[in-house]
């Protein structure tokens, strides 16, 4: 088996890479897939706790990269997932007791066994990142509609075009229909027209996922959350299928197409 | 150690090259080796300014310097240099120069020929060598020739030499070395003869109009009857003396802009994106978008087939003549030559395909916008970015 390596990051910080990547784990696993989730924020380890498996941590990533445990002792099986494994981050160390060459060895044995490899990049464009890129073949971005999160992603897009990773896919997370209805909030366009990527898909904000993170369950276990929905589109996507993207803010009303007819539903915010 | 024992200023044309000063001068010298042999891509052409700092160098040791820069890698060295007021330190206590210049007396000190700069007025700078020759005989002898202000355009003091790989890479060779200053008048040459006996000739140059040089007087120095002469071949200005009557500090003209900028321009195609520099000696034609964040610096004239968001300077080495067309202008921030345009109001942000192309020029030292005409559209209005 040749699985896929894939980087989940996003340059800033708070914008929704671990809650993607620990949706997306368990949304590629529920399609039949064996995945592992890798936590590479060294220090801020967070994967974990979005996937309620904290209190099963015996060894970490550190430990599997310096040979003090086994690589399967490391990982640890999802509690609803039986094909989704997890290597958490070391919480007491730092980012710079590994390199890129040892996580790029690391993935390369996973990928003999599992389906997709994902690594939780964490936030900067520091070693971690650069470690964390290194290991990977392809991309996925993760940004909001926020004028801050979309600078930063432009500036990810180069260094991961740098690093030979071309044409990041992008999700747009934290989306609010109805400000981007009103205009108060980037659409989907705006921020196309900016990257120039390939958007893999948009998540609505969602109160579910707060919910569901806190409680260390994905939100894609949630039959009754948009975001969840959402990523199962997402994940869907990933594994190949061909599903257009979802009309999250429908322009229903007459008014609605005139004014974008006459492109003046443009909102507050200001040169993105 | 090396990063510590030479540091590098400016860009572009300017590049400077600064050894620490209180390094011993083996390390010193052992130090800008391993740098240029580290970094042999940065130095391919170009002239380079050597700050000395604090140290008083003698003959024997600027020689090195220059030879090892010139052996080690392509550059000329133009010029030597060093405070202000370290040189006006050492010049009036007379001591490490070898020199008693001001009552214009011989001088029989051990021939410690010190070079230095006179740097007194920022916007004249001058090379000033004194010289002390050996014997009895030893005159000093100060002769002042005029040099061209600094570009007008002075870049930020440090380069960013980080340059992201990607853009780097595809453009490593003509951004890094500093390039040919096209339409100034070459700095003036600094360094010594190579022959022998010319070495002996070194004069004390400063800068003529400056009178806060602490030493006025001039002695003639016997031992080498210099003639005002053509310093140099390649349109150096003449030496003139310093108390002769109707000298003038000389202009240096400029040449026309645009003659001398190469025909070829560097073509963009990919987006420049955050934090992506892009340094060319000539026109640049970005094929894509510059995203906020991104720079494009050109020497001559930049074209954007795009969305022009990001920071944008033509006629980075001083040509006012360069414009900046875009197909969607819409940056907040313009330079052209030394001239910055800000735009007066940022307008919310607008889909591209309504904005005709439009290009920045200057007028009247101001940077106006207006839509674009073609090349020859005699533009004359626009908006002022008044910045």
């Amino acid at each position: 088996m040749t699985g896929r390596t894939i980087v989940i990051t996003s340059g800033k910080g708070g914008v929704g890479k671990t809650t993607t990547t620990a949706n997306i784990g368990a949304g590629l696993a529920m399609r039949g897939h064996r995945v592992v989730v890798i936590d590479t924020d060294i220090g801020l380890r967070n994967l974990d706790v979005v996937m309620g498996l904290e209190n099963r941590i015996v060894y970490d990533l550190v430990d599997i990269i310096e040979g003090q445990c086994k690589m399967h002792q490391g990982m640890i099986r999802d509690k609803s997932e039986q094909d989704l494994f997890l290597i958490p981050a070391a919480q007491t160390r730092d980012k710079n007791c590994i390199n890129a060459e040892q996580l790029r060895d690391l993935c390369t044995k996973l990928e003999r066994e599992f389906g997709y490899v994902l690594i939780d990049c964490p936030a900067g464009i520091e070693q971690g990142f650069k470690n964390a890129i290194a290991a990977a073949k392809e991309a996925i971005l993760v940004t909001t509609p926020e004028v801050s999160a979309i600078r930063d992603a432009d500036r990810v897009i180069g260094l991961l075009e740098a690093q030979g990773l071309h044409r990041p896919k992008l999700i747009i997370n934290r989306v609010r229909p109805s400000m981007v209805k009103r205009g108060d909030m980037m659409d989907k366009d705006d921020i196309v027209e900016l990257l120039a990527v390939d958007v893999l898909g948009m998540v609505p904000a969602d109160d579910r996922l707060i919910i569901a993170t806190n409680q260390g369950i994905p939100v894609i276990h949630d039959k009754r959350a948009p975001s969840g929905a959402a990523f199962s589109r997402i994940s869907a996507r990933i594994d190949g299928d061909d599903i257009p993207l979802e009309d999250l803010y429908p322009k229903s009303g007459i008014m609605d197409k005139v004014r974008v007819i006459m492109g003046i539903n443009r909102g507050a915010y200001s040169h993105a | 150690m090396e990063t510590k024992v030479v540091q590098i200023t400016g860009r572009g044309t300017n590049v400077n090259l600064a050894v620490d000063d209180r390094t011993p001068f083996d390390q010193v010298m052992t130090g800008l080796r391993n740098h240029l042999l580290d970094n042999p891509f940065l130095y391919s052409k170009g002239r380079i300014t050597v700050n000395v700092g604090r140290r008083m160098l003698n003959k024997g040791e600027i020689t090195q310097i220059k030879e090892l820069l010139e052996k080690e890698s392509g550059v000329t060295v133009t010029r030597f240099w060093c405070p202000p007021e370290i040189l006006e330190a050492a010049l009036s206590e007379s001591v490490g120069f070898g020199v008693a210049v001001s009552t214009g007396e011989k001088t029989t000190r051990e021939s410690t020929i010190r070079e230095d700069i006179a740097h007194n007025d920022p916007r004249f700078t001058a090379l000033t060598r004194s010289s002390a020759i050996p014997g009895p005989a030893g005159l000093e002898q100060w002769e002042a020739y005029s040099l061209e202000p600094p570009p007008e355009t002075n870049p930020p003091a440090t380069v960013d030499l980080a340059v992201e790989p990607a853009k780097a890479a595809a453009a490593a060779d003509p951004l890094e070395a500093a390039p040919e200053p096209p339409d100034e008048t070459p700095p003036t040459r600094a360094v010594e003869p190579e022959a022998g006996p010319e070495l002996e000739q070194n004069k004390l140059e400063a800068s003529p109009q400056v009178s806060d040089e602490p030493h006025d007087g001039e002695t003639q120095d016997d031992e080498t009857p210099v003639e005002p002469m053509s310093f140099d071949e390649n349109g150096i200005e003449k030496l003139i003396w310093r108390d002769q009557p109707g000298a003038t500090r000389i202009e240096p003209k400029r040449e026309p802009t645009g003659l001398n900028r190469g025909n070829e321009a560097l073509l963009v195609k990919t987006i420049c994106r955050s934090g992506e520099v892009i340094r060319y000696p000539g026109d640049v034609v970005v094929m894509a978008d510059v995203n906020p964040g991104g720079e494009i610096i050109a020497d001559g004239d930049i074209l954007v087939f795009g969305n022009l968001r990001g920071f944008a300077h033509a006629g980075a080495s001083g040509d006012t003549q360069a414009t900046i067309i875009a197909l969607n202008l819409d940056t907040h921030r313009l330079q052209i030559g030394p001239y910055t345009g800000v735009d007066p109001k940022p307008k919310k942000r607008s889909k591209s395909n309504k904005n005709n192309p439009r290009i920045a020029y200057v007028r009247r030292s101001s940077v106006y916008v207006a839509p674009y005409a073609g090349r020859f559209g005699g533009y004359s209005g626009g908006t002022l970015y008044d910045g």
